[in-house]
């Protein structure tokens, strides 16, 4: 196991046994709302813990690896999380049609490595289509933003 | 009432259009799901989820049923066709069927796979109309601590029969636990890891949890790959099987339905343990094992009718004792507690039309999967044929609406995003999500009754050993403790420990 996702583990059961007490860990009798989380965290540190010195010590060689990505999935997968995170901070103020279709069109052209004019026409045809689909016909109402629609 | 009265009654409800509109919609979409790797029935089902609460949660609960196993019917076209499979479930079906269709055998591989499911998935459901009920009749005579310590054992054995090493499926499983307890604790309303965030005082959603997990998750990792699928057959022709191929499969067929069912039933079974099983069993048994892999009927008949007659086999704990056997079920189980529904032993009596609408609905469901498979299946080699750069930002917006649709609030679409990420290190660092997602469903569950358990008894734990049922379930539990860490000990930390 990788000694850093181990590492982080670690951390993680720390901030959650340590943030449980304040909610009143209660006794046995009566456990309070703190209980659970603490021993989930208690839990999950000792197991994690223990895989780490394991890892440190172990003899067995290097262990299990990630398999990472090349240059060029490196590139792609950037660019689609900067994408949707770039979706989520604007959905609500560019509204749904406008941040759909740069998210659409973006997609196709750079990830997708579609021509631009095939991109675009790709990016307008599928907004439309789902915006027909899910605020037409099924009545989701999506944030109209800068356009107002 | 008695099983004719139910079963009128289930057909009566099952017959009105609009079950039987959702079914094929259902099932429709569980085979295009199967047909399209990435997206999964987890995904699917935590997609279409928001777009029923304004349809009945029967008919709600028959849609996302036929998901489920359409799925698993989808899931063998791409691993005949292209050798990728369609579905976790499929895997072992590439083996030989992706021979057969090199072999300019695809039609009939495609066709007893059809067949050999309808026939795994209705024998199971009978199955299923049989057990449930006695079952659900036993289970109303569990408390809290048998209820606790059956919900540890099915955490436990989906941690013990995944595919990571034991000891990080159960790290998987705790940290589900604490992300279950996010929100208000239920007794007492103290708000739990809130952060001051109004919207995390109902709790983390399942549906964005699952979409992102699985369905963001998913994508990222696709998107690193850019190689293309070839469809190894341009015409499919022969689909119907022929009296040799009736004659070679027929053992498998009927042994798959066994192995699938029994291994459906077992939290962390289901359907992938299964088609896995039979297909070793059938080389075992067979009197050419080294043909296996070359192309062999059996090796894709058993596999494919297995894995369809687990998904009658994981309906049972789900209906009869609320517990979900595997990340799909767990997502019904959110599924039916959005509705309003507690799945457990009381459903069959206080929603008897819904488990008898559900099991009748299966049958219909597993008609239309065997007429829609069969025919459509040129529409399915035309769909695997988009390329996947085309495909993956719709299956993003999909995901992006569906989860503000949800509540019209971003920050579900937050959480999706944010688990988005999370999944995609899960999976590059080797971390199942399934026991995860089994325990954020279930970690609420046995929290509650470990704390009515300390309730009732003042405190002593002694009452889980006191109650025969509740002490035969703990002694389970720690008897596969001890034995998967003596495995882990034993065989080094890369062993995959299985009971």
């Amino acid at each position: 196991m990788d000694k850093s996702s181990l590492s982080f583990i670690l951390v993680l059961s720390v901030f959650i046994s340590f943030g449980s007490i304040p909610l009143k860990l209660g006794t046995l009798a009566n456990p309070g709302p703190g209980f659970f989380p603490f021993v989930a965290g208690a839990i999950l540190g000792i197991l994690s813990l223990a895989s780490l010195i394991e890892r440190i010590f172990s003899s067995s060689g290097k262990g299990e690896k990630s398999s990472w990505p090349a240059k060029g999935g490196i590139r792609r997968l950037i660019q689609t999380s900067l994408a949707l995170i770039f979706y989520v901070l604007f959905l609500e103020k560019a509204g749904f049609i406008l941040i759909t279709f740069c998210l659409l069109t973006f997609l196709f052209w750079r990830v997708g490595y579609q021509r631009w004019h095939v991109s675009f026409a790709g990016g307008l045809l599928f907004t439309l289509f789902f915006y027909f689909l899910f605020r037409v016909l099924l009545q989701v109402p999506f944030p109209k933003g800068w356009l107002g629609i | 009432m008695d099983l004719f009265a139910n079963l009128q009654n289930g057909v009566f409800i099952c017959l009105q259009p609009i079950n039987l509109l959702l079914c094929f919609v259902g099932v429709l979409v569980g085979t295009l799901v199967g047909v399209l790797p990435g997206l999964g029935p987890s995904a699917a089902i935590a997609l279409l989820l928001p777009t029923t609460f304004h349809i009945p949660p029967i008919s709600a609960i028959i849609m996302l049923a036929g998901i489920y196993y359409g799925a698993m019917y989808g899931g063998s076209t791409t691993s005949i066709l292209v050798n990728i499979p369609g579905e976790a479930a499929s895997v072992i079906t590439t083996l030989d069927g992706y021979q057969m269709a090199r072999k300019g055998r695809a039609g009939a591989a495609l066709g007893i796979s059809a067949f050999g499911s309808f026939i795994g998935g209705t024998l199971s459901i009978v199955a299923l109309m049989f057990l449930a009920p006695p079952l659900a009749e036993v289970a109303l005579g569990f408390g809290p601590p048998e209820n606790f310590a059956f919900l540890c054992l099915g955490l436990l054995l989906v941690s013990s029969l995944g595919g990571a090493s034991f000891i990080k499926a159960i790290m998987m499983a705790v940290l589900g636990v604490f992300l279950g307890s996010v929100g208000r604790d239920v007794i007492t309303g103290t708000p739990r890891f809130c952060f001051g965030i109004t919207d995390l005082m109902d709790g983390i959603g399942i549906v964005p949890l699952v979409m992102g997990l699985f369905g963001i998750a998913e994508v990222l990792l696709n998107v690193e790959e850019t190689a293309q699928r070839v469809v190894v057959a341009k015409h499919i022709g022969g689909l119907l099987p022929n009296l040799k191929d009736w004659k070679d499969s027929m053992g498998a067929i009927l042994r798959g339905t066994g192995i699938g069912f029994f291994l459906g039933i077992l939290p962390g079974g289901g359907s992938i343990i299964a088609s896995f099983a039979s297909y070793s069993i059938e080389k075992k048994i067979s009197k050419e094992p080294e043909k296996f892999g070359t192309g062999m009927i059996q090796g894709v008949a058993g596999p494919e009718t297995a894995n369809n007659a687990a998904t009658g086999g994981a309906f049972i704990p789900l209906l009869t004792l609320g517990i979900p056997c595997n990340a799909v079920m767990a997502v019904l189980v959110g599924a039916m507690m959005i509705y309003g529904i507690h799945p457990g032993p009381m459903l069959i009596r206080d929603h008897g039309d819904l488990f008898w609408g559900v099991i009748i609905s299966m049958y219909f469901g597993n008609i239309m999967l065997l007429i829609l498979n069969l025919p459509l299946i040129g529409l399915w080699v035309k769909i695997l044929k988009v390329p996947y750069p085309i495909l993956f930002p719709l299956i993003l917006i999909f995901c992006l609406i569906g989860a503000f649709s949800l509540n019209n609030n971003i920050f579900d679409v937050t959480i999706m995003v944010l688990f988005g990420f999370v999944g995609y290190l899960m999976r590059k660092f080797r971390y199942d999500a399934a026991p995860l997602i089994m325990a954020f469903v279930l970690g609420p569950m046995i929290e509650e009754n470990l704390r009515h358990s300390l309730l009732l008894s003042k405190g002593s734990p002694m009452i889980f050993f006191t109650r025969p049922v509740a002490a035969a379930l703990i002694l389970v539990n720690l008897f596969l403790i001890i034995r998967s860490l003596y495995k882990y000990i034993v065989q080094g930390r890369s062993a995959k420990v299985i009971l």
